[in-house]
């Protein structure tokens, strides 16, 4: 949940109703994962001079949320595509024809594809980021 | 003298074997996907490979780009 929430905050800074609506959580149980997520320095509380209270990723949060965001996207995009070459899963049975692949075959197609993947992701959100 | 020449042989050795050992990196990377992958979805991969890399690449220029130019303004205002 609290990757969520670190997901959420990568948008843009947000208060502790936006959160809870958008996370469909309700606003105590929100507030207990801010408080920890504050707690690891991830997190702070901003108050700009009008009732609202919003929640902001400090440097430290921001940079975790990238390396979450990035490595949630390689896991699904290597597993679709080493699944497709390899055909070991249902779906790459799918996508293309049935043959005899062993696990090791299926690793390190895995692998390959997550770590090329990764960089590619973790990099493009780097370089595109305000500076 | 004679401490900086050294220094400066030693750098382009260091950047000699750090190009040597990149190359074959990368190569050694082509291979695996050759054999692990197969002819009919390795280039698949082998693009993944090279977006990798350029992304990369044109993340390190733009550090070194953004440090240059920070570097002169601030040379600038002195």
């Amino acid at each position: 949940m609290r990757e969520e929430i670190l997901k959420a905050l990568l948008e843009r800074n947000k208060t502790l109703s936006e959160l809870s609506k958008e996370l469909d959580l309700t606003k105590p149980s929100v507030y207990y994962h801010l408080k920890r997520l504050s707690a690891e320095g991830l997190v702070r509380r901003l108050k700009n001079g009008n009732k609202f209270v919003y929640y902001a990723l400090t440097e430290k949060g921001r940079e975790f949320a990238k390396l979450i965001v990035s490595s949630l996207i390689s896991c699904l995009l290597s597993y679709a595509i080493a699944s497709g070459v390899k055909n070991e899963t249902p779906v790459g049975r799918c996508i293309g024809y049935v043959g005899y692949v062993t696990s090791s075959d299926f690793s390190v197609a895995y692998i390959l594809a997550f770590v090329f993947i990764f960089i590619t992701i973790y990099f493009t959100i780097k370089l595109f980021e305000k500076t | 003298m004679f401490e900086d020449v050294v220094k400066k042989v030693l750098i382009i050795i260091a950047l000699v074997m750090l190009i040597v050992s990149v190359t074959g990196l990368y190569m050694a990377l082509n291979a695996v996907i050759d054999v692990f992958i197969g002819y009919k979805y390795a280039p698949i991969y082998k693009v993944l490979l090279n977006l990798a890399i350029l992304v990369l690449a044109i993340y390190v220029l733009k550090i070194l780009i953004y440090e240059r130019r920070d570097t002169e303004s601030s040379a600038g205002k002195e």
